[in-house]
This record gives structure tokens, sequence and C-alpha cells, in this order.
């Protein structure tokens, strides 16, 4: 018997889908927001003048890059829990290997911006009589978080397609949704289709915001084409950074 | 109630071999992938060079769909929707293979694409000039230049699909992950397991990473 396409199938569903794709926004919006939080000191561990500190961040960094994103899934929800004691509901186990996975991109995120700050605004800011706090957090940070936005919408871009993967511990997001509705319908052609599409033009609307917000927020001198101290991604590098 | 767990390391001991195993089906998983994707990439990559804009037009919307799709949920469109509108049904290998395939192929074609353009025009002039046909300059001069540029990002490229070999685990190919569940599934020791796979990976990619750097620095074009 050959199998018969039916696109209808999926209009009733539709509201159903969306609620899963609002529940996978949400997920990639807090783990984006507790990843920003936890890769800045991973960031300044990593420029320490101290060698440990600075290994340490490195192994961390290291670590996060270096294990499969499904693979710390599978240890930190099936294997830890019996470790600790303390069983994790599947939500907790992916918002935290969100964050370890893409704190060490954030890290390198920040990295850059810090490094792009420019040597005379740190001395000019001590020389007026700022403390060394009040130099980083006036100062310095908000110029490097502002060279850090490109790559941190990259790693949001990067976070949205990578939540797919928690529906593996039963996350139900729009790919756990589908697929239930794969096993109700029978339809998986229709279903997993649709499902595609929209992370194609979940992809394609951030990308498209991301081109956006940058072209708002640039300085007069950077529209200018003069070379500027803080140097923009390119277009094309920005599509390149792109993780799959 | 939780009986007490016991962390016995020793469980892993009769599986080393077996893990062996696993880990050299996971590697010709991504050896596999990666030969795939360095013919359909170059073919993509030249396409996207060519005079007629539907071919250029063409590889932009390939690359660009390979980026937004998550690698599970291409992996679940090809091997469960796929196979009922062609009729045929795929090995979970093959469908593996076709997904990781033609998704690194996306990326593998924007560093050949870049590194196409690396070679520098006054080589292809020269060629050209000295009476080599465009074949002839292609294979003789731009290729061989634009292989030494493209070697550090295909590395990465490799890393890189390694460590998402992991995921066809979830269609049923046999590789160190799925080996791993089932073993898990044999005697429960789900931390003991899991850790050693995640170490495993570790180790792979963590050494194979080194390997890049080392290509990175060897192919190094210094200037003169």
């Amino acid at each position: 018997m050959s199998y018969q396409t039916n696109w209808a199938e999926i209009w009733p569903w539709i509201p159903l889908l969306l609620r899963g794709l609002r529940t996978t926004l949400v997920l990639c919006v807090v783990a984006i927001l507790i990843t920003m939080i936890v890769a800045l000191p991973l960031a300044l561990m990593r420029m320490s003048r101290f060698k440990a500190m600075q290994f340490l961040a490195g192994v961390l960094i290291a670590t996060s890059r270096s294990v499969p994103l499904y693979v710390f899934l599978l240890w930190l929800f099936y294997g830890l829990p019996l470790f600790v004691g303390i069983d994790m509901s599947p939500v907790t186990a992916g918002i935290i290997t969100l964050v370890v996975q893409f704190s060490a991109f954030q890290a390198e995120a920040y990295r850059s911006g810090l490094l792009v700050v420019a040597k005379g605004q740190r001395e000019a800011a001590l020389a007026v009589g700022l403390s060394a706090a009040q130099t980083f957090f006036h100062v310095v940070l908000p110029q490097a978080l502002r060279v850090a936005v490109p790559p941190t919408g990259n790693n949001l871009i990067s976070m949205f397609k990578a939540t797919s993967v928690l529906a593996v511990i039963g996350v139900v997001e729009v790919t756990r949704l589908t697929q239930s509705l794969v096993g109700t319908t029978g339809r998986p052609l229709e279903f997993y289709t649709v499902l595609t599409v929209i992370y194609i033009v979940g992809v394609g609307i951030m990308t498209a915001g991301m081109g956006w917000y940058e072209r708002a927020t640039r300085l007069s001198h950077e529209a200018n084409g003069r070379k500027s101290r803080i140097r923009r991604q390119a277009p094309e590098e920005r599509q390149q950074a792109i993780q799959p | 109630m939780r009986s007490r767990f016991e962390f016995e390391p020793q469980v892993l001991l009769p599986y080393i071999g077996y893990y062996l195993q696993g880990l050299q089906v996971t590697v010709a998983l991504a050896l596999a992938a990666l030969t795939i994707a360095l013919l359909v990439g170059l073919a993509l990559a030249l396409m996207s060079v060519s005079r007629f804009a539907l071919l250029r037009a063409f590889v932009a919307g390939y690359v660009w769909i390979f980026r937004a799709i998550p690698i599970y949920v291409y992996l679940l469109w090809v091997y469960y929707g796929l196979p009922v509108m062609v009729g045929v049904n795929l090995s979970p290998v093959t469908a593996g293979l076709i997904c990781l395939g033609s998704q690194l192929a996306a990326f593998q074609s924007e560093v050949f694409r870049a590194s196409l353009k690396g070679v520098s025009v006054g080589q292809v002039e020269a060629a050209m000039s000295v009476g080599l046909s465009r074949l002839q300059t292609f294979t003789s001069v731009t290729f061989p230049q634009m292989v030494r540029l493209a070697l550090p990002p295909t590395g990465s490229n490799f890393v890189l699909i390694v460590r998402e070999t992991s995921l066809v685990a979830v269609i049923g190919v046999f590789e160190i992950t799925r080996y791993t569940q089932l073993a898990i599934s044999y005697n429960f020791r789900a931390f003991e397991f899991y850790s050693a796979l995640a170490v495993l990976y570790g180790a792979l990619v963590m050494s194979l990473s080194a390997g890049v750097s080392a290509l990175e620095r060897r192919f190094a074009i210094r200037a003169h």
C-alpha cells in the first residue's frame, strides 16, 4: 500500500505546534541569560594574571567544547543523578546542558570584546581617579558588551537549534511535540517537514533581527567606513560563525 | 527508597574492547561523512563561483538551509519522513550518512569557496598566459594551492562531525553512544558508562583538535 500524503491534516495541530515553539523559545532565552552570566567570570578567569585561574578556565572550556551535547545530556540526566542521589527534571537537565555547552563560546565572545577595548580607555579612567572596579564596570565592560552582541546572537541561534536535542530526554518543546504528533497521526513526512520549516523560519527571523540590530546600533564612525578600533564582524564572517 | 549508590569503575573493565569497537564505528562514520562532504562540497564551491546565477543561487540556498536545520530534526526527517514519500526504506547507517554528509557538505563548500578565493588571480592569469587550458589551470595551479588553504578549516569540520555522529544513535546506528546505551540496558551502571563515554569523546575530540592546530602551524603561509 502506498502512502498518500495529506498536508491538510496539519492545520488543526498548528496552535499546539506554536505552543511547542514558545517552550523552545523560553528555554533558549532562559539558557542564554544564564549563559551570559556564567560566561563572564569564565572569560575573566581566562584572561587572569594567575596561571591557576587560566588553567581552570581552559579545562572548563575545553571540556564543554569537546563533549558532544547529546552525550553530556545523557550523562547529566541518566548518569549523574545516580551518583549524587538527586533527580533532575528534564527541563533542568536541558537548561544546564545548554548553559555548559554554550558558556565556552560565550566566554570567547566576551574575551574578544574585552580585548578590543582600547588600553587608553582604561588608563584614562584610572587617571581620573576611578577605582579598578569602577573602571571595569563603567568603562571597560559596557564597551566590551557592545562588541560581544553579535557573537551572543550567534550563540542564541545555535542554541535555538540545539534545544531540539533536549527532546530525547523528554523536554516537551517543539521537536518532542512533533514526535508525539507523528505517533498520534501516523504522518511522519508532513509533521517532520513542518518542523523543519519551523526551524528554518525561526533561524531566518533571528538572523534578520541580528542584521537589523547591527545596522541600527552602528556608530557613525563605523558607518563611514573609517577604520574603527572596535572591529565589527563582517556579515559573511557572522554567517560563518553560526555553529550547526 | 533509593538504595545507596556505589561508584564502581571496575564494571567498565570487561567492556574496554566493546568501547574500542564502538569508537572505531564512530571514526569510520565521521570519515565517511567527511568523504561525502569533500566531494559534494567541492562541487558546490565550484558552482558558487560559476557564471550562471541559477547555480550560485542554488548553492546559497543549500548552505543557508543546512545552517538553519538542527541535525537532530534533519535526522528525524530523513529517517522517518523521507522514506514514506519516496517509498524506499533507508537503513539507519544510510540515513545517518546522508544527514551528516549533506550537512557537512554545506560547511565544507564554504571552506572551499573561501580557499578558492584565497588563490590569487595573478596565479590563474599567469597559468593561462603560459598556455594552460582552464582545466589544467584548475588541476595543477588553483587546486593544489587551494587544498593547502582549506586543510586547517577542514580539520575543524572533521572534529565537529565526530561530535555530531553521537546523534545518529537516536535512529539506531550502532556507534559508541548507542553501544553505551545498550551496555547500560544490561547492567544499569549509567553513571560509570556515560562518564566513560564523555571521557572518550573528550579525549578523541581534544586529540583531534590538537592535530588540527598542528596542521595549522605546519601549513601556515608565512610572509616572505
